[in-house]
């Protein structure tokens, strides 16, 4: 990258770090250290709900989906937009009134302490070891790229957002968040207008949509019903509804940005905001992906885009790799001159030719993949590595073919969304150990100085259990899917939890042990049905905590109903 | 400066309606995009 790419992305991070560290000043108490004294615009708030959710692996490895898969990944996102409207109306009024830290604290009052504990607990568990995967991933990619060894691309990641979240608190991860999302939409948009820019004269946007849609990557909806397919249409809606409930209600990380609106509706009007732009904004960054792809119909792309994998094999297993790549080449202009013959018929308007041309642009397609397949296989046995790249076709196309100043914006973009989801982890974090644990558990009388004092510590903690995370992880590289899973095994159940306390009737025992009955359904099923998509293991969960809760609940009978939802 | 008074319920649904329909409209164009494009 060139030193003028360096300084951009150095004196982005000076600044945000400026940025959060300033915060600080006016953070005096615990109220204003979590919950920047519940005075923030929606907007604000709306833009770090989804900064918090668009991590770095977000914006490389959703992009790069786009080029390899296409469009079917946004049906993932298909149930948000019913799960905001749907929080709005429920949860975020209650949680708002009930003048809570967590939504854990809501629990104890509803139902009882070990309930809290427990779901608090898993929460801490959980995020803790998913916020070591957040840096982790870019962190392998960048050290990757770059030639850099894991801890310091680690710490180039980390430690602006542990010192300013840290320092800051709430007000810090949150302004640093709408920044930092501004960015992010700028790196994405400036990226589509270059590639849009770029195409050849007599292929034309028409023509690349045409050429994308020849291969399958502009088919958007799967409505086939399958429990094991994660991307389609019924997963997305029905799946993706729990598990967006689940995230943007039950979470911490989550709950956290939306108890800093000034008020209810600030609050609502944040979470509406991603239900109107998450969809668009998803389909922006899987369109970059897509004209990635397009960009590679008629420039040479690598033949593996992890540079790292690409020289062990290179020297590993030279003579084989050559044959390859050379078979490769002939592929890629047999396709480019396929792509580029079909734009020249529809451009004359023979529309006969046309067809015929995307045919053999398909079958040239197929040979490329083919043959970058063997490549992918070769990559295996050499390294003994899983050699899937697709979170290395973004970087490989930006640095290796953008000019300068874009790929410094965008190195800056990457660094952007993974501070601004490790930031709201942390600052949520904290907040869980102390009000949940901390002042619940041990020091439930202490002064404010006293519990600030310790929340910069638990954030500070976090951090480094995170950076120390992120490196081993990377290293035992299946962890990472281990971390994935076990957030699965139990984000429905605690869902059901927060569902349950809707029931009237509902009590605590029913609550504490209907939890462990829809996170023990949710293990079974993922022995016994290993194939069925963990979209629906939130489903489960959450619905059989409401059935095994309820019942329970049936043969308390000396226990008074406590709080309610809306009471 | 009075703070304004709270939407209802009812109020929020009619907001959540428009962000459905909006939603609609954005997957009718997906749609659109992927019917006018599909096969080349």
């Amino acid at each position: 990258m060139h030193w003028i790419d360096w300084t951009i992305v150095g004196v982005y991070l000076a600044y945000i770090v400026w940025d959060g560290l300033r915060r600080s000043k006016g953070t005096r108490e615990i109220e204003g250290y979590f919950l920047a004294n519940r005075s923030l615009p929606w907007w604000a708030v709306g833009l770090s709900v989804m900064a918090t959710q668009l991590s770095a692996i977000t914006l490389v490895g959703t992009t790069g989906q786009g080029a390899i898969d296409g469009m079917r990944f946004i049906q993932f996102y298909f149930g948000l937009p019913l799960a905001m409207i749907i929080l709005a109306v429920t949860l975020v009024p209650f949680f708002h009134r009930a003048k809570v830290f967590t939504a854990y604290e809501y629990l104890e009052r509803r139902f009882d302490a070990r309930t809290r504990t427990l779901t608090a607990g898993l929460f801490l568990l959980s995020r803790g070891l998913a916020v070591g995967v957040i840096i982790s991933a870019p962190g392998v990619i960048l050290s990757a790229v770059f030639g850099i060894s894991l801890p310091v691309a680690v710490a180039l990641i980390g430690a602006p957002a542990v010192l300013y979240t840290m320092f800051g608190g709430v007000q810090a991860v949150t302004w640093t968040d709408v920044k930092q999302m501004v960015l992010i939409v700028f790196g994405l948009g400036s990226l589509l207008v270059v590639l849009l820019l770029g195409l050849p004269g007599e292929v034309g946007v028409g023509n690349a949509l045409r050429l994308a849609g020849a291969t399958g990557r502009l088919d958007t909806f799967d409505f086939s019903f399958s429990l094991t397919e994660t991307y389609t249409f019924w997963s997305g809606v029905i799946g993706g509804l729990f598990l967006m409930l689940s995230y943007f209600g039950t979470d911490q990380s989550q709950v956290q940005r939306y108890l800093t609106a000034r008020s209810i509706d600030q609050a609502r009007s944040s979470l509406f905001m991603s239900a109107y732009w998450k969809i668009p904004l998803q389909a922006l960054v899987l369109l970059v992906g897509i004209f990635v792809f397009i960009y590679f119909l008629f420039s040479p792309p690598p033949l593996l885009y992890n540079t790292a994998h690409d020289a062990v094999v290179r020297e590993a297993a030279t003579a084989e790799y050559e044959a390859i790549h050379a078979r490769y080449d002939v592929a890629f202009q047999q396709r480019r001159e396929a792509a580029l013959a079909f734009a020249q018929a529809r451009a004359a308007g023979n529309g006969d030719l046309a067809e015929q041309l995307a045919q053999a642009f398909r079958d040239g397609n197929q040979q490329v993949e083919a043959v970058r397949g063997e490549a992918l296989a070769l990559t295996e046995r050499t390294t003994g590595r899983n050699p899937n790249d697709v979170n290395y076709i973004i970087p490989a196309f930006v640095l290796g073919e953008l000019p300068i100043i874009l790929p410094g914006l965008f190195i800056a973009a990457i660094l952007a969304a993974a501070m601004s989801s490790i930031s709201s982890e942390l600052n949520s974090l904290s907040t869980a150990s102390v009000i949940d644990f901390y002042r619940r558990r041990f020091r439930k009388q202490a002064s404010d100085s006293h519990y600030l004092l310790v929340s910069k510590l638990a954030t500070g903690f976090w951090g480094l259990f995170a950076c120390f995370v992120a490196v081993y992880a990377a290293a035992l590289g299946s962890l990472i899917e281990v971390v994935n899973r076990f957030g699965s095994f139990f984000y429905g159940s605690i869902l059901g939890v927060f569902l349950l306390s809707f029931i009237p009737m509902a009590r605590g025992r029913g609550a504490f042990y209907g939890l462990f009955a829809g996170m023990g359904s949710v293990a079974t099923v993922s022995v016994l049905a290993p194939d069925v998509s963990f979209l629906w293991h939130n489903v489960i969960g959450a619905v059989m905590v409401l059935l095994v809760g309820t019942l329970l609940s049936a043969t308390v009978r000396d226990e008074a109903a406590k709080e309610t939802v809306g009471g | 400066m009075t703070e304004p008074t709270e939407r209802t319920s009812s109020q929020v649904w009619a907001l959540g309606l428009r962000v459905m329909l909006v939603q609609l409209i954005t997957l009718i164009a997906l749609w659109g995009i992927q019917a006018a494009f599909a096969g080349g």
